[in-house]
Formats: structure tokens, C-alpha cells, sequence
């Protein structure tokens, strides 16, 4: 069960081009709005530049427009046929690294931008170890300035090579690369004639492609309560009991036992409330109301979760698992 | 799975969850209704969050006095239908003083009817927490900002200040004299507004649908000429076919040319769009932007 949402965040270093990407996605793709786009038109010119300054349409405070830099997190949004996005835009430089990790929080997938000048840089590092912490396991790097590289694969395949065995480090993470020019346009969604030894998908293809699966609902039922509802009593709800939730992880039916932590009670589930009717079966990240069979002592933060498979207590960490290795599938590469 | 699970199901889903941690948080909560296609899109997520309970906060409406007719109708007609309890405030003394867009330039005006009298009721009223309507999508400084969003004890935003918000860990801790504004619809678009309203059929202000109108053209939009004592020489009113796209003030609020009348050609029509709707916000334009307005206080 998967909807065709893609969140991704974006990374790198300061002027790597992130808001200029994103500038052109959203153009290229019609996500920006023609008055938007005369406005970011007209703000450049102002200041003498000449046509479309692509970072004036994600840098929405006027301390990142005086300054060229992004200071806190955008959300921008667009939709090619295959797939809605999400991107959040976060800030390459160092004092605003905090930002990343809000952003990186409700991403599915990293999209690290590197000048193909400079290769790897510390904030590259930091920022794909932080989107890769923060439990993102799809990571797209894009290799990005290839114009001022002269579009030469020899630069592009050392980085891909650094990229490769920092993400060997952190293991258990799928990294796709690819080189563009997010000025020039070249592998953005449109092909490159300059670059014909790469022969992999350009960067909007993979982002239309890359399947995101969400583990939580091969998992086992988790539910945090919310809120308790006691409303008052009417004819169809005399006398009613509700705790309310999104269902973080795996699935609950009516009829279901359950173990209510942290006290440790056990119950059944009787109902599954929802404005458009009762449900049979719940499932990860729909947001109900349940009814159990038992008057407990419950309040908002105590979780229910499934009988058969209860949270574990622990009070020492499993060790990190060391063999996981980074899968790269790479296109068009040496790498054979 | 009985129904699919559709990107407007995880949007209402998300909206669900962050009504409720608002009630959860605050001690005093608030649904700022603008009486918008938002506003009535959010009335109907919080009625949902709070089933089979009634709504466990008032809906305050900020009046300036120059709302279209059909839109107070529609939101005491509203409002009475679905039980909720409604505040109307109003800057009396800035209305009484005759503040209007064409006298005061809209800045003022706004900054006297709307922010002015916003930050009055959430004080009046004590009020810590005020969910509004406002989406990412519609405009940059917007785009920039948390779903709990802090304000200070003048009830301004400080984008610098931003907090972090992990993952969906919504942080309702403030001190005396702060306020938070919540926004349960950061996430979804001008077009999925409008697809949920169809597929949930909820009503909305008959503004929205295109219908031959009395408009003049003014600073390259279409304005409602309903107040004809406030037409500029030499506007001439015409009779075009025209909806709206983002309903405010009678002075400042363009209309589109359309023949949009029902929800379905709405939803293409917001599908295919190439201008934001904010386009048509006089509010919008000029030197004075929404983050300045934000950093006043405005919503």
C-alpha cells in the first residue's frame, strides 16, 4: 500500500545550486506560477541581474533574498504525471545545518547536491550522515556544475567514487547518481547531448521512479493516544469512551487484543470510530478513534499496541549492524 | 483495505492528527474562519478529528466590514447548521473611522481591520492557540513555515526563531504572553482543496462558482463594482462572467474569468492554472509582503 507522494529533501553545501535545482523542477514542471516566476523576473532585475533567478522563488524571507543564502527550510510542491512531490529545500550553509535535520524528518529521500568542482565537501558528509541518522535510506546525488567541468565523466566518476564509500560507511542506504547542470538544464528533466557517456535516467526520472516503501505497515500495530474522548452523552453515543490517534505502525481490527503500556493492562478492541462510519480494520497512519472492551486507566502518551507482539523494554542498544552494505546502482559509470 | 489510500486520505489524515494535538496542547484554542474554501475545508477536518464530539473550540471570525454579503450569509447559515459556537470581531473604532483601502492604502487597512483586530480578540479571549487555514503552497513566506508557529508577546513572527519539528512531534510549549498559530492544511494545494470539496461535498461561498458579475478592471484584476461609491474616475463597470478564486474584502479581492459552475470544472480549472491564486489578493502586491504582514501579527 503506497500512495504516489514522494517527500524528498534537498542537501550540499552553500551555493551547490539546491534552490537553483529546485527552481527549475518547479518551472520545468510547471509547479511555479507564472506570476511567481515574473515576480523572481523582476526581483533580479532590480537588482541588475538578468532573467530568471531561480533561488528567489524558494528563498522566501527577505534576510535569504539580501543575502543569497537559505536561511530556514522551504516546502514547495509539484506533480509530473507519474507522482505528486514534496520537496523540502533546506539550507546548505553551516549555521543552519538545524534546519536540514526539520527537513530531513519528513523526507523519504535525500537529494545531495555536489559541485562538480569542489567534490565532497564537509557539509556534503555532514548532511548526507544527518538525512541518513534521521532514517532516510534513498539518496540521489546529484554531481551538479558539469558545465563548468566541461561535462567530463573522468570528474564525475570521482565523486561518485567519494560518494560511493562514504555511503559504504553508513551502510544499509540506496544511492543513485547522476550528473546534471541545474543552470544549463542538462539532466534536470531534459536530456544532455553533452553528456552521451552517461546513459542512466536524468534526475526527474529518477525521482518519478524510486520506490519508497513505507516499513510501518509490515509492522507490528503501534497506537499513541492523542486524546481521550468523553463527549456528551446522545442517543447513539449514551455513554462513550474513544481514544484518539494516528496508527503509527502495522494494523488493528475490531476484536483485536491489545496491551496498553505502560501499565501493562490488557483488552480488546471493540470499535474503530470514524466520522464516515465505523471501521473493521485500521491501518499506519490513518488517524481513529478507538473504543476497548475494558474501562482502563488510559491518557494521552500511553501506547497500544498489539498483544502478540508487545514493545520490547531494553535497556542496552542492539549493535549497529556492521555488514549492511550501501546498494548503488550506477548508470552509465565505469564501476563494472 | 476498504477504501484506497489516496494522497487526499494521508492529507486529511495528517490534518486529523495535528487538530488534535492542538486540543491536546493548549489550554485555550481557537479556529480562525475565514469563511474561505480553506476555512471550510478545515471545519470539516476538525469535525472529523472531534467525532463523535462537538468541536472543543469557538470559530472566531475577523469582520472588517467589507466581506461580500453572500459570504456572512453563508457563514451564519453555516455555522448555525453545523452547531458550532461563532465570535465575530471587529475593529469597531478603525470602521467606525472609516478605514478603507483607497483612504488608508491597503497596508493600513489590512494592518487596522485584520492584524489589529486579530491580536485584540486572541487577547480579549485569552486565546494561546489560533489554527488557521494558511497553506505552504500559496506564497514563499508562507512556504517557510512551521505547522506550529510561534508568536512572540506582540503576536509577531520571527522566522529566525523557528523551532525544529521533527518528524510529526509538534512542540506546543510557549511562555506567558506567547501565542501559536496552527496550521493543519500547510501541506495541501489550491488543487487539492478543490478535490477534496468535491469528493467530501462540502458546501462552500457561491462566490467560488462563475456567474455574470458587475466588475471593474483595476491594477490588472477584476473587481467587484458592488460598492460603486468607491469606483476611481473613469473605471467603467462591466458584466462579465466571473468567479473567485480567494475570497477577502470587496475592494481587494479580484475576480478570474471563468465559466467554471460546478465543483468538477473547478477542479480542472485549479489544475490547470498558470497565475497563483494570491494573484488576484490586492493585499499581496506592493511593498508591504506577507512576511512583513506575518511579522506584524497577521495570520
Amino acid at each position: 500500500m503506497s500512495i504516489n507522494v514522494l517527500r524528498f529533501t534537498t542537501a550540499g553545501n552553500v551555493d551547490d545550486g539546491k534552490s537553483t535545482l529546485i527552481g527549475r523542477l518547479l518551472v520545468e514542471t510547471q509547479g511555479a506560477f507564472e506570476d511567481q516566476i515574473e515576480g523572481a523576473r523582476r526581483e533580479n532585475e532590480r537588482r541588475g541581474g538578468h532573467g530568471i533567478d531561480f533561488s528567489l522563488l524558494t528563498d522566501g524571507l527577505r534576510a535569504e533574498r539580501e543575502q543569497g543564502i537559505t536561511i530556514d527550510v522551504a516546502y514547495r510542491y509539484f506533480a509530473t504525471p507519474k507522482r505528486k512531490f514534496i520537496i523540502a529545500d533546506a539550507p546548505g550553509h553551516e549555521q543552519y545545518t538545524r534546519n536540514l535535520v526539520t527537513s530531513a524528518s519528513t523526507s523519504d529521500l535525500a537529494v545531495i547536491l555536489i559541485d562538480a568542482r569542489n567534490g565532497m565537501m564537509t557539509q556534503s558528509r555532514r548532511h548526507a550522515f544527518i538525512a541518513h541518522l534521521l532514517g532516510i535510506r534513498h539518496f540521489v546525488v546529484a554531481i551538479n556544475k558539469m558545465d563548468l567541468m566541461d561535462y567530463r565523466k573522468d570528474a564525475y566518476e570521482k565523486i561518485q567514487k567519494d560518494f560511493v564509500d562514504f555511503m559504504n560507511r553508513l551502510g544499509g542506504a540506496e544511492a543513485y547518481c547522476v550528473p546534471i547542470s541545474a543552470l544549463a538544464g542538462d539532466l534536470v528533466t531534459e536530456p544532455s547531448a553533452r553528456m552521451p557517456w552517461y546513459t542512466g535516467p536524468k534526475l526527474l526520472e529518477l525521482l518519478e521512479s524510486i520506490e519508497v516503501d513505507d516499513p510501518a505497515y509490515k509492522q507490528a500495530f503501534r497506537f499513541a493516544v492523542q486524546l481521550v474522548s468523553r463527549p456528551p452523552a446522545s442517543a447513539e453515543f449514551p455513554d462513550f469512551r474513544g481514544y484518539m490517534g494516528r496508527v503509527a505502525s502495522g494494523s488493528v481490527r475490531v476484536g483485536d487484543r491489545v496491551v496498553v503500556l505502560p501499565s501493562g493492562a490488557r483488552t480488546t478492541v471493540t470499535r474503530i470510530v470514524t466520522q464516515d462510519g465505523p471501521l473493521e480494520e485500521a491501518f499506519a497512519r490513518q488517524s481513529v478513534t478507538l473504543t476497548l472492551a475494558d474501562d482502563l486507566d488510559i491518557s494521552r502518551g500511553d501506547l497500544i499496541a498489539a498483544e502478540a507482539q508487545p514493545p520490547q523494554a531494553r535497556t542496552e542498544l542492539p549493535p549497529r549492524r556492521k555488514h549492511a552494505r550501501t546498494r548503488i546502482p550506477c548508470f552509465g559509470a565505469a564501476n563494472k | 483495505m476498504t477504501k484506497e489510500w489516496t494522497h487526499l486520505r494521508e492529507l486529511e489524515s495528517e490534518s486529523i492528527y495535528i487538530f488534535r494535538e492542538t486540543v491536546a496542547q493548549f489550554r485555550n484554542p481557537v479556529l480562525l474562519y475565514s469563511i474561505g474554501k480553506d476555512s471550510s475545508v478545515l471545519v470539516h477536518l476538525a469535525r472529523k478529528a472531534f467525532y463523535p464530539g462537538p468541536l472543543p473550540f469557538p470559530l472566531l471570525h475577523v469582520d472588517t466590514g467589507y466581506k461580500f454579503p453572500e459570504m456572512i450569509k453563508f457563514r451564519d447559515e453555516f455555522t448555525k447548521s453545523i452547531g458550532a459556537r461563532l465570535i465575530v470581531h471587529r475593529n469597531e473604532d478603525a470602521i467606525a473611522a472609516g478605514a478603507h483601502p483607497l483612504k488608508l492604502g491597503v497596508a493600513r487597512c489590512c494592518g487596522q481591520l485584520k492584524t489589529a483586530a486579530l491580536l485584540h480578540a486572541l487577547d480579549k479571549y485569552q486565546f494561546d492557540a489560533a489554527i488557521g487555514g494558511a497553506r505552504r503552497e500559496e506564497e514563499r513566506s508562507r512556504a517557510k513555515e512551521r505547522v506550529f508557529s510561534l508568536r512572540d508577546a506582540f503576536g509577531q513572527w520571527d522566522p529566525r526563531r523557528q523551532r525544529p519539528e521533527l518528524w510529526s512531534l509538534y512542540s506546543g510549549a510557549i511562555t506567558e504572553g506567547e501565542t501559536m498559530r496552527v496550521f493543519p492544511l500547510s501541506n495541501w494545494t489550491e488543487g487539492d482543496i478543490w478535490q477534496y470539496i468535491l469528493q467530501e461535498q462540502i458546501p462552500v461561498v457561491p462566490l467560488y462558482f462563475a456567474k455574470e458579475r458587475l466588475v471593474v478592471r483595476r491594477n490588472g484584476t477584476l473587481i467587484p463594482a458592488d460598492e460603486a461609491k468607491h469606483l476611481k474616475e473613469g473605471e467603467q463597470p462591466e458584466l462579465l462572467s466571473v468567479r473567485f478564486r480567494t475570497l477577502g474584502c470587496i475592494p481587494c479581492t479580484g475576480a478570474v474569468g471563468s465559466c467554471a459552475t460546478t465543483l468538477e470544472s473547478i477542479v480542472a480549472e485549479a489544475g490547470a492554472a498558470k497565475t497563483s491564486e494570491r494573484s488576484t489578493r490586492i493585499i499581496d502586491h506592493g511593498s508591504n509582503t506577507m512576511e512583513d504582514k506575518k511579522r506584524e501579527g497577521y495570520f
